[in-house]
């Protein structure tokens, strides 16, 4: 996957500002229709997310504002509020965002060093410990088909612009396909509210370069296992949202996945016996 | 200002040695040159293609370039104490080989003179040297 266009090379901010600006419609269709709540909960968990950022860079003796600028954090607070079910409130979500930014990143050392989605980390914890608050999405049906488009649209624009390849959503989506079909659910249980994460995550999460494979077979089966994984799961799930908690068992499959699918690319004959 | 590998992939599909530079970078984070030997180093033409990639702006080309000088010194001086090994193990070989010869020559010498006819032309010799008169040089 080669990124970035034109003839600058990509930054690190350039490639989160790309996935944030392809958030932007998903993020205005929610706030249009669930108004106030969800801006309150964006905003806190953004400014929850620089501000244990900024802490964090400083306690490591980081330089702080160059990495600021990376954007990273606010990335990891919107995905996870977009993850979230709309039911939790502002102040869980922030609190999650603060387990997922200070736990689920620096803990681990930093930018480009952690082994889970740090977003996905912090809302696998706040599913647990308090999944009565995650009561089911109520919106119209009318807000979930445009909040679908707005995935999509994000989601394709990302591809255009080359900041995510296409095998990691494609192996999603024929993983959750697949598993779909064969318990049955597909046909009847899907809503749109449900598709919506479908594709949130496919496009947005499952494609974090951080946490996924090197290699573009690696990263259609990463996709693959977390479509399989979630749907499968779903009925166990709290709230039955199980996608954070198939990314995270996929995060951990990883170093796994790219030992054994060396870029197709590569002319080195594996390693034999070494660690990856 | 360079920033953490973020496992992007971009190095891999700009080197035009097939080789995997994010691989090869953490190698020698670990300073690991077996690894990176392994990983195919030596291969790297240097081109500097993953550098112009890379969205951490990590000075790839730099590292490339030092770990490989580091590796193929390594590999010099590991054929230089190879030769040095080979040659020590021949002198050894050699040093015993002609003490062996010489262990032999002498036990020859040891049974050809224990022999009694050695004896008695010893002894003839010696009788002989004491009867002629001496040399007038």
């Amino acid at each position: 996957m080669s990124i970035g266009t034109g003839n600058r090379p990509a930054s690190v901010r350039s490639l989160m500002a790309w996935a944030l600006i392809a958030l932007l419609p998903a993020m205005l269709v929610r706030a249009w229709f669930e108004g106030a709540g969800f801006l309150i909960a964006l905003t806190s968990s953004i400014a929850v997310a620089v501000l244990v950022e900024a802490a964090a860079r400083h306690l490591r003796a980081l330089p702080v504002r160059v990495h600021l600028r990376e954007l990273s954090a606010v990335l990891t607070a919107v995905l996870l509020v977009m993850a979230a079910p709309d039911a939790i409130g502002a102040t869980s979500l922030a609190a999650a965002t603060l387990l997922a930014v200070a736990v689920g990143k620096h803990a681990f050392g930093g930018l480009g060093e952690n082994l889970f989605n740090p977003a996905m980390l912090g809302l696998a914890v706040l599913l647990l410990i308090a999944p009565d608050a995650a009561g089911s999405t109520t919106e119209a049906l009318g807000h979930a088909r445009v909040l679908c488009g707005a995935y999509l649209l994000g989601g394709l624009l990302l591809m255009w612009r080359k900041v995510i390849g296409w095998h990691a959503p494609l192996g999603l989506l024929a993983g959750a396909a697949a598993a779909g079909v064969a318990s049955g659910a597909l046909g009847t249980e899907l809503s749109y509210a449900d598709f919506a994460t479908v594709l949130l995550v496919a496009f947005f999460i499952a494609t974090d370069p951080v946490t996924g494979c090197l290699s573009r077979r690696g990263r259609l089966c990463f996709g693959f296992g977390v479509g399989v994984v979630a749907v499968s799961l779903q009925s166990k799930a709290p709230n039955g949202n199980a996608w954070p908690f198939a990314i995270l068992l996929l995060n951990f499959a990883v170093p796994w996945l790219d030992h054994h699918s060396r870029p197709a690319r590569s002319r080195i004959p594996r390693p034999q016996g070494l660690a990856p | 200002m360079e920033l953490p590998c973020i496992r992007c992939g971009a190095c891999a599909d700009a080197c035009p040695a097939g080789l995997q530079p994010q691989q090869l970078l953490w190698d020698l984070r670990a300073a690991d040159l077996d690894a990176a030997q392994a990983h195919g180093l030596l291969s790297c033409e240097q081109c500097g293609a993953c550098d112009t990639v890379c969205p951490s702006r990590i000075a790839l080309h730099a590292r490339f370039i030092a770990g490989g000088n580091a590796l193929a010194e390594r590999v010099l001086l590991m054929s230089q104490a190879d030769a040095a090994r080979l040659r020590f193990e021949k002198r050894n070989a050699r040093l015993l080989r002609e003490s062996d010869e010489r262990a032999e020559r002498e036990l020859k010498l040891a049974e050809r003179s224990a022999s009694s006819d050695a004896v008695a032309a010893a002894i003839e010799r010696v009788r002989a040297r004491r009867q002629r008169p001496p040399d007038p040089s």
